[in-house]
């Protein structure tokens, strides 16, 4: 299942740490070395210390935020923090003084350019003090004894197309990172279970109750890990992968469900898109009590939770095939998480309910579920006026989740229309095109229009704009010299759409229509009158906004509406005679 | 355990002798029913009749309604809560029926004679009524004790908890009735007290019926659930989901049977049915 091909080697890292359990905080030295992927003369590098962000309720990510992230609220007297103490060449030259330290940023003056190909170390010492689990990090769990370490150490910017991605880190916004390689010891209590990115490389005894694991990851863009005293275990495969569960005892009713997910997912994407370039993938839960640590991803580590939901209640199905998909979406294809957002969440979002449907995986039970899908056709009929394709600081938090939603039932049309076939195809031939690189929308678009033709209703209608598809069957006309079956475009997207016509003669004609023009008729011969019209038969625009005007019929369905109507009555009935009665 | 299956029977041949007794509660529910199904009136006035979408409503399951919902989330929104609000206030009106007409069905059942249902209904009707508040006092209390135990237990353990307890309620509601009708008591306090008193003496059998009646009920419900795909959004579905409502009914009924049946026994009251009913040892 290994892909053969090699990330380019931009920004590597050697680190050797220490996770203080009581003081709660990670510290220790890095080796980063740096390669210049350009065709520039760099005379500086950028820094990203991430966790400064948690350091007060001033900084940018704290006004954009109000302290809040996905529901939790960061606590004012645990906040986080990261401290540089050293940065330096191997010579000892010390960039350090010379540093300009702002926000989440450091950039780093160079004495001499980096020219474009060579490479350059950097030895950094730092200490990042961990917040109550917050915005994917820090720690929580029972006596406080869980860490989330991600975000946790300094990290190179990243210098593409001719410019250093120097936006500091906004509340909505995730990440944008080079690919390289990480070997990573971590010193921990020697009761504590270390679930880390990458493959374990090995462990020894430190002495004074500390012992060291080390890690090691390749063609990645990131490096994570958890730890906890109470972290059980289980293994799995998917095909030629290795998937590591680390869980709480309190959560073995959802083992299952994380493994089936888990195995699943990967396959599933690895059959759709392309394989898993790596021979392993580890799965953390986390406790309830650190939620905000959970529905994370790093390369080759997801995070999940039950989040209070009974095992195979489908709820971490959900989370983790759609953290599964960010290891295609953007893992293997670095794009900006915070420039454009929705090539990361919307691809991932679409992939994880596709998963959802196509293994018959529902929210609840069996007898009572609902469609993964559910959730993101009410989150973009919420607001479905929304362009989805900003930059993830031009919306709000409660906006945000429009970039997931509504791409994710585009994406489902777009499938829909084309053929799910043609369109795995088409996704496939992005993902080879630009694995291992930074594609851009631009990118993704010109990719998928190269396999799938022009599509510019989903690119640029719906994508893009703030349209709707709505389509609307007009009244039946039939007439002495024939009879017409009429349609009109009441959305401004111009999405193709099929129009099923029924006539009196049991006959049954469809007809395509290309959604360019306001309105549409079909004519049909006189002797044979229309008598149903229905637009999509087949539900391919599952992103449709309406579609109870989707048909007519040249007369009252006079049958169904008893029905329906039998239907609401019965329904009060039984309301009323399980209540009414009661005594 | 004779005992026990004379109540048991007892309780069967009241309410096949006395089949007339369903159709007041089930016509007013039909009623009732019939001015909930107020939304399709206002389709046909919109013309949405002949939208092929209504039949696809009528053929039930759960992505229709999503779909009618993403249509105008406002505007579905509101209908649905008239509707749930006019459930709310029908369902209450249901209820004053039930306080009117099981005094007269008990009386049927324990024997009294046709000209005597509506006296019966009568003179039950106030003290029914403020039995029925003191059940609602209590099912609100219960429902606080489970959301309390939920805290505890978990939210599917206080749930189960919650449930247990509404159906001893509903049960000490039937044997009140009974007792009312039986011993001739007016006071629902007095009643409600007689009806503990009474199922705590008798536990076993009065919860041996009262669970035979709940798994009746599950069955008949897994029974629907079994056959509405099948019969899908044709006409004859209106007609099965009759049958189903008068079943529901008809068990409900039963129960009472079964509760007066058990108070008679335990009163030596069995006269006219000639049966020697012995107490079930308990």
């Amino acid at each position: 299942m290994q892909a053969a091909q090699q990330a380019p080697q931009i920004a590597s890292y050697r680190m050797d740490v220490r996770l203080d359990s009581a003081a709660k905080t990670v510290a220790g030295t890095e080796r980063i070395t740096y390669r210049n992927p350009s065709q520039d003369r760099l005379p500086e590098l950028w820094l990203r210390l991430y966790l400064r962000a948690f350091r007060d309720l001033n900084t940018l990510w704290m006004k954009e935020s109000g302290g809040q992230n996905r529901g939790f609220a960061i606590q004012p007297d645990e906040l986080g923090d990261m401290t540089v103490t050293k940065l330096a060449l191997p010579d000892g030259t010390d960039l350090l003084p010379s540093a300009i330290l702002t926000d989440t940023l450091m950039r780093v003056p160079l004495p001499l350019p980096l020219a474009p190909g060579q490479a350059i170390e950097l030895d950094v010492a730092w200490s990042s003090k961990l917040p109550r689990v917050f915005a994917r990090t820090g720690y929580g769990g029972r006596d406080d004894s869980f860490f989330m370490v991600g975000q946790w150490y300094p990290k190179m910017a990243v210098y593409d197309r001719g410019q250093w991605d120097s936006e500091p880190w906004h509340a909505n916004s995730e990440f944008f990172n080079d690919f390289g390689s990480y070997d990573v010891s971590i010193d921990v209590p020697q009761d504590y279970v270390v679930a880390g990115a990458g493959v374990p490389a090995g462990e020894r005894d430190a002495g004074a109750g500390v012992k060291t694991l080390r890690f090691t990851s390749e063609n990645v863009t990131d490096f994570a890990f958890a730890a906890s005293p109470d972290f059980k275990t289980r293994s799995a495969k998917a095909g030629g992968v290795d998937i590591a569960l680390f869980y709480l005892p309190e959560h073995e009713a959802s083992v299952d469900e994380y493994l089936k997910a888990a195995i699943g997912a990967l396959q599933s994407f690895s059959a759709w898109y392309g394989a898993y370039p790596h021979p392993r993938l580890t799965v953390v839960d986390v406790p309830d009590n650190a939620q905000g640590a959970g529905g994370m991803e790093y390369p080759t580590l997801v995070t999940g939770g039950t989040a209070g939901a009974p095992g195979g209640s489908g709820a971490v199905a959900l989370v983790i095939s759609h953290e599964i998909g960010h290891q295609w979406w953007p893992m293997q294809t670095a794009t900006n998480e915070g420039r454009e957002p929705w090539l990361d969440e919307g691809l991932t979002e679409y992939s994880g309910i596709r998963y959802m449907i196509d293994s018959n995986t529902v929210l609840g039970t069996s007898a009572f579920g609902v469609s993964a899908a559910l959730l993101d056709q009410l989150g973009y009929a919420n607001a479905p006026h929304q362009a989805a394709t900003l930059p993830a600081w031009k919306y709000s938090s409660n906006q945000y989740g429009i970039v997931y939603s509504k791409t994710a039932i585009g994406l489902w049309t777009l499938e829909r229309v084309v053929g799910t076939e043609r369109f795995r195809k088409a996704m496939a031939a992005y993902l080879a095109e630009y694995r291992f690189k930074h594609p851009t929308a631009s990118d993704f678009r010109a990719a998928i229009e190269h396999s799938l033709g022009d599509q510019r209703w989903f690119f640029d209608d719906y994508m893009n704009g703030t349209g709707v598809i709505d389509y609307a069957a007009l009244p039946i006309a039939n007439a002495a010299n024939g009879g017409t079956a009429g349609i009109v475009r009441r959305g401004a997207v111009r999405a193709p759409v099929e129009v099923r016509v029924t006539l009196a003669s049991g006959a049954q004609q469809t007809k395509t229509w290309d959604g360019q023009a306001e309105q549409a008729n079909f004519g049909f011969p006189a002797g044979d009158p229309v008598i149903r019209v229905q637009i999509d038969p087949e539900r391919k625009l599952i992103a449709e906004i309406d579609v109870t005007n989707n048909g007519v019929s040249a007369s009252p369905e006079v049958g169904p509406a008893l029905t329906l109507g039998g239907r609401l009555m019965f329904w009060f009935q039984m309301i009323a005679q399980s209540v009414g009665l009661f005594g | 355990m004779q005992g026990f299956r004379d109540v048991f029977l007892q309780g069967w041949r009241a309410t096949l002798r006395h089949w007339r007794a369903v159709l007041p509660l089930y016509v007013v529910g039909l009623l009732l029913g019939l001015l909930q199904a107020w939304p399709l009136l206002g389709a046909a006035a919109r013309g949405a009749l002949s939208n092929p979408f209504v039949g696809t409503l009528a053929g039930g399951g759960i992505e229709p309604a999503i779909d009618l919902f993403l249509s105008d989330p406002g505007t579905i929104s509101a209908a649905a809560g008239l509707w749930a609000l006019g459930a709310f206030v029908f369902t209450l009106l249901f209820g004053v029926a039930y306080n009117f007409f099981s005094g007269g069905i008990v009386n049927a059942y324990l024997g009294g004679s046709a000209r005597s249902f509506w006296s019966a209904c009568r003179r039950t009707f106030w003290p029914f009524t403020g039995l029925g508040l003191l059940l609602v006092v209590l099912a609100l209390l219960i429902i606080v004790v489970g959301a309390v135990l939920g805290e505890a237990l978990g939210q599917r353990g206080g749930l189960i908890v919650a449930l247990v307890l509404l159906q001893l309620a509903n049960l000490l509601g039937e044997y009140a009735r009974a007792l009312a009708v039986a011993r001739d008591r007016r006071n629902p306090f007095v009643l409600l007290g007689q009806a503990c008193r009474f199922c705590a003496r008798y536990l076993a059998g009065t919860l041996a019926l009262a669970l035979f009646g709940v798994l009746m009920q599950l069955a008949l419900a897994l029974l629907y659930r079994a056959l509405a795909g099948a019969i899908g959004g044709s006409l004859l579905a209106v007609v099965w989901q009759q049958l189903i409502v008068l079943a529901w009914l008809w068990i409900k009924l039963l129960r009472l049977a079964w509760a007066a049946a058990y108070v008679r026994a335990a009163d030596g009251l069995d006269v006219r049915l000639g049966t020697d009913v012995a107490l079930p040892a308990v």
